[in-house]
């Protein structure tokens, strides 16, 4: 599937609203046709209220709610919803910014990639 | 040419010279690796006749590298496996120093893929290539109870430290691995890595074992959901104070309150409110109904 594609699909599940980030459309090139297919069933069942997501610790984000999802050994997906309300934010990426998001939302001390 | 037998080399004068090589080379080879200028006919002896002596030795030592595996709990390992994994690491040894293999690949009969770890100066990097999972990970990363743990069943071409340096986790990083965990066992996640983090820490910091791969996947298939709960409030009392726990955590309870007002399916987040009232109180002050 195209990266372009994917982007679409997720629009069209999301809405306009939804933010992508910068290296998204670069790492979605690299998903595999079974890979970026799961990847868009796990977002709708997202949406659907199927899976499970979590708040985070962090006073700042407690209206939040965070889905996040392994997709190969080597990336990693953050979806972020506001309760009550739309879905704001989507990042496929590695480990490092994956860490840096987590440690942003407060789910995470210190960085990983400390040593 | 070789460092590391060069220098034996410069070291025992008497094993080389006048055998292998004469007084003048010895001292052309002591120039050179103390970076000293050699003349024009120094530098014709060392680029013909010492080089091709000096590769002759160096064969010595690549044959024996290749050989020379170290294996951790060979017992544990299926036999035809440990083959193959000495395959592996000869082969990864041509491009990397440091190598080494463990995981399900060496001890069970299923396995999704490989795990070859490299051990580098610095930096941590994971990539796929084919069934291979490589791990990139420093020296002062694979003292991490979690490298170590996986390196008790390993096959290497270096002899692995037994270095355990033990980090306590942070709260936040505890709750988030248990909400993971919870999340991973309802969705019967082939690959729980939170439920073996939680487990594995467990173990480390309540129980002082250090357990294997082998046993973590063992006792994370038999880990049901409720000893989740009882895993987080062991770790947590054993890390924390109970003061630091309640002014951390009861906020976070009165967050959770309002989310499962909000979200749905919310069952997780219920027993998370919980799992942390039982931590600070003593027991849950009141159950909500899930949606």
């Amino acid at each position: 599937m195209e990266d372009q594609n994917i982007r679409q699909k997720l629009l069209e599940i999301f809405g306009n609203q939804i933010k992508f980030n910068k290296n998204f459309d670069s790492n979605a090139a690299k998903l595999k046709e079974g890979m970026s297919a799961d990847f868009i069933e796990w977002c709708k069942r997202c949406k659907e209220d199927q899976e499970l997501g979590s708040v985070p610790k962090k006073k700042e984000f407690k209206n939040l709610y965070v889905f996040f999802r392994k997709i190969a050994s080597d990336m990693r997906v953050t979806l972020i919803k506001e309760q009550n309300s739309d879905f704001v934010e989507i990042i496929l990426d590695g480990h490092k910014a994956y860490d840096d998001t987590r440690l942003k939302l407060g789910y995470k001390q210190s960085s990983y990639y400390g040593s | 040419m070789n460092e590391k037998i060069l220098k034996i080399i410069l070291g025992k004068k008497k094993l080389f010279v006048p055998m292998i090589f004469t007084e003048k080379q010895f001292n052309i080879l002591g120039k050179y690796i103390n970076h000293i200028r050699l003349s024009n006919a120094e530098k014709k002896s060392l680029y013909t006749s010492i080089k091709k002596k000096m590769e002759a030795l160096e064969s010595f030592l690549i044959e024996q590298q290749d050989r020379q595996y170290f294996i951790n709990n060979p017992g544990d390992i299926i036999p035809s496996r440990l083959a193959e994994a000495k395959r592996i690491v000869e082969s990864y040894s041509k491009r990397y120093d440091k190598v080494f293999i463990a995981g399900s690949f060496l001890f069970s009969k299923e396995f999704n893929d490989i795990d070859i770890f490299v051990v580098m100066k610095r930096g941590y990097k994971e990539k796929q290539e084919k069934n291979k999972h490589i791990i990139f990970l420093s020296e002062k990363r694979l003292a991490s109870p979690i490298f170590q743990s996986a390196s008790a069943i390993s096959v290497s071409n270096f002899l692995i430290a037994k270095r355990l340096e033990k980090k306590k986790p942070s709260l936040s990083e505890l709750m988030t691995m248990y909400h993971e965990a919870v999340i991973e066992r309802v969705r019967n996640e082939e690959r729980p890595e939170a439920l073996r983090g939680l487990i594995f820490d467990y173990h480390l910091f309540c129980r002082d074992e250090l357990i294997s791969g082998k046993q973590l996947k063992e006792i994370s298939k038999k880990t049901k959901l409720d000893e989740l709960d009882v895993l987080i409030k062991g770790l947590c009392k054993k890390l924390f104070s109970i003061t630091y726990l309640y002014v951390e955590v009861h906020t976070y309870i009165k967050t959770l309150d309002e989310s499962i007002k909000n979200i749905k399916p919310n069952s997780h987040l219920i027993r998370f409110k919980n799992t942390y009232e039982e931590m600070i109180y003593g027991r849950p002050k009141h159950k909500a109904k899930a949606a």
